[in-house]
């Protein structure tokens, strides 16, 4: 991100500017007097990746990290590893600006930081690009729902929970088991029952 | 201490500091001095739940011994029958003092077999803030649902009981607890607040996938009881006690204390200095685990699901986790290791038939996809516009029972139009295509009595009657006979 000259008046630009690599050394990160347009993020295992200060504030928990003043240096978030926060910074690049999180931002904003940062409909480009970004297998499903989960990102949440039904959609019983993992609690007299209850949902 | 004071009717607030050592008797008459000079400090009746009065068994306890923390929300009330008078819980066994809460407290009780220093992690020694989470005001995490909940609310009760039998029972019981408490109902400590609350709390252990040492299926092990205000239990995962596998630290163990009005839960490794931590009301909790042996209230399904929650995420799981660390054990997999929340976000985004299936899948399952106002989702989202209609809208039913009566009616559609095919000269089409032969609008009658005809001479009458569990009973009062299918 070629984070451009201090003041409100470069947030808009910002806005339209994809992020990109690359951080001027001279810039010092700063919060609170509008100059501050890049945090660092480091996984667990090392990688540091630079994310829009207001993408990421697409993340509760970045976020509050941030307005506590944490965002100066690198945030290290060991429980994510590189390859998941890799995607999960594009995914925030991408959904700049969902008005699911966008409205949320600008109740709580401060300094007129965040003005310009309109809320706007997911485009058929993001809804397509969030259909790539879940059709991943199983265990990185799961990595990425553990990271929405820890972020705290409603826009991350829905499209990792949405995969996840979609992926035990029209499964059978033994199949679902087989996907989450689960074992058969039920005696056999328990599940019969139950299949008989739920008849309506077997065919 | 820190306390929030609200009045139970007007839910005016005000908020108070007082010294810890005050009493009960010191905070009344606090209350009243900030009402007025007119008011006498004994009319104050205090509670926490906003049903029970709080009491104290003599007057130099403090308020803490009687369950209260900073932080806490109290509600008052002149009105003398305004709260329940209950008796104050049984205070800890004759001569030990309740332990001061907080890091001490941690140290005292375990110190024995935990290195005290640091023995609570990163998790707040503060006892207020744990209060706060799980003992807080059920009446105020209850009310966006009031609304909701009105019209399930005029329905007379004891009509579930007919309608639907087992069904709803097994709905709204959760099967975790219902194998323990079955199979411990002879016991009379089961009864305790304590007991109660141990019985819930290893039921979750259980479900997770431990098993206590020393006990068998679905029985709390041998002697738990012995002891009136501390119980411990220590449990183990079958992955460990394999004869081949070296387990590093094969057991966990759990000490639960009643401090007051409060159950103290304790976790850790064998070990190990990590150390959770669980802090229940039993005052707010012990009721309802107790009821849902009948039929539950929605509070108290709220309620127990709450618990089970809170021991689930905060405790067990974690527990389990740690275990399977240190063991080297592959940790349990990815789905289970989901909190709570999510678990029951992805099933938001399931279709009403998925959830039924995934609800075959297993008891935790099952429990999280009972949610009644999940499958109103459903309902709203799958058959929109048909929530008051005919006998769908009855108020008693379900949102599941009345998503597969729909869901019913839709498959039967489906299964007539094929049928009525085959049946083409069966019967005059002017006769099968009449929706309304009693000249009653009914809107859901599509199919409803035309499936009857197939029926003719190969099952009987009731031979259409696909779930006589969900459809039986009241069908059979309907002076329109099945025509409202």
């Amino acid at each position: 991100m070629s984070s451009g000259d201090s003041g409100p008046s470069s947030s808009k630009q910002l806005v339209q500017q994809p992020a990109a690599a690359g951080r001027s050394p001279n810039q010092p990160p700063l919060l609170g007097a509008g100059g501050r347009k890049v945090i660092v993020l480091k996984s667990g295992d090392e990688e540091e990746f630079e994310v829009d200060l207001l993408d990421a504030m697409q993340s509760r928990t970045l976020r509050r990290a941030i307005e506590d003043g944490c965002g100066d240096g690198p945030m290290p978030l060991p429980n994510l590893t590189g390859p998941v926060l890799a995607k999960v910074v594009e995914l925030f690049r991408r959904h700049r600006g969902d008005p699911r999180w966008a409205d949320e931002l600008q109740e709580t904003e401060k300094e007129g930081m965040f003005k310009d940062y309109a809320p706007q409909k997911p485009t058929a480009e993001v809804k397509g690009f969030d259909r790539e970004f879940v059709s991943v297998d199983r265990d990185a499903l799961f990595d990425l729902l553990r990271a929405a989960n820890f972020l705290e990102a409603p826009g991350l949440l829905d499209v990792t929970c949405d995969a996840a039904a979609d992926a035990v959609m029209n499964m059978t019983v033994e199949e679902v088991r087989e996907y989450f993992g689960l074992v058969n609690d039920y005696t056999p007299e328990e599940e019969a029952a139950l299949r008989k209850q739920h008849e309506w949902a077997f065919q | 201490m820190k306390l929030r004071i609200r009045h139970s009717e007007t839910k005016e607030t005000f908020r108070l500091d007082l010294p810890p050592s005050s009493s009960l008797a010191d905070l009344q008459a606090l209350v009243a001095a900030r009402l007025g000079p007119a008011h006498d400090s004994a009319a104050v009746r205090l509670s926490l739940n906003r049903r029970d009065e709080l009491a104290a068994s003599s007057t130099a306890e403090t308020l803490q011994s009687v369950g209260l923390a900073s932080g806490d929300l109290l509600f008052y009330t002149l009105d003398p029958s305004g709260f329940s008078s209950s008796t104050p819980p049984a205070p800890l066994s004759q001569g030990a003092p309740p332990p001061p809460p907080g890091p001490a407290a941690e140290a005292l009780i375990v110190g024995s077999t935990v290195p005290a220093g640091g023995g609570s992690g990163d998790r707040p020694p503060d006892r207020g803030d744990e209060t706060l989470a799980t003992g807080g005001n059920p009446q105020e995490e209850m009310a966006p649902m009031e609304g909701l909940e009105e019209e399930d609310l005029m329905s007379p009760p004891g009509e579930y009981v007919m309608e639907v039998d087992d069904g709803r029972a097994s709905n709204s019981v959760p099967g975790f607890l219902k194998r323990i408490l079955e199979a411990e109902k002879e016991n009379e400590s089961a009864r305790s607040e304590l007991g109660v609350l141990v019985i819930a709390i290893h039921a979750v252990l259980l479900e997770s996938g431990f098993m206590a040492h020393n006990c068998e299926g679905n029985r709390m092990p041998d002697g738990w009881a012995s002891k009136a205000s501390t119980v411990s239990i220590s449990y183990t995962i079958p992955e460990v006690t394999r004869p081949d596998f070296e387990a590093v630290v094969g057991t966990i163990e759990l000490k639960i204390l009643l401090v007051g009005k409060f159950v103290d839960v304790y976790g850790y490794l064998l070990g190990s200095s990590d150390l959770y931590r669980l802090c229940l009301d039993a005052s707010k909790y012990v009721p309802f685990v107790l009821s849902s042996m009948d039929v539950m209230s929605e509070e108290g399904e709220k309620i127990v699901f709450e618990l089970w929650k809170t021991v689930k995420d905060r405790l067990s799981l974690p527990l389990l986790i740690d275990l399977c660390e240190k063991n080297g054990i592959p940790p349990p997999p990815c789905f289970i290791c989901l909190p709570t929340e999510l678990k029951i976000r992805i099933l938001e985004f399931c279709s009403g038939t998925d959830l039924a299936r995934i609800a075959c899948a297993n008891s935790e399952l099952r429990y999280l996809s009972s949610n009644d106002d999940l499958w109103k989702q459903k309902f709203l989202e799958e058959f929109p516009g048909r929530e008051m209609s005919g006998r769908r809208g009855d108020p008693g039913r379900r949102w599941k029972d009345k998503f597969a009566a729909c869901s019913e009616d839709k498959k039967r559609n489906k299964r007539h139009r094929v049928v009525s095919s085959i049946y083409q000269f069966g019967a005059p089409p002017l006769l099968r295509r009449d929706p309304s032969p009693f000249g009653i609008p009914m809107p859901l009658v599509i199919g409803g009595d035309y499936d009857r005809f197939p029926a003719i001479g190969l099952a009987g009458p009731s031979g259409h009657f696909a779930n006589p569990h969900l459809l039986g009973s009241r069908r059979r009062k309907d002076g329109l006979g099945g025509i409202l299918s």
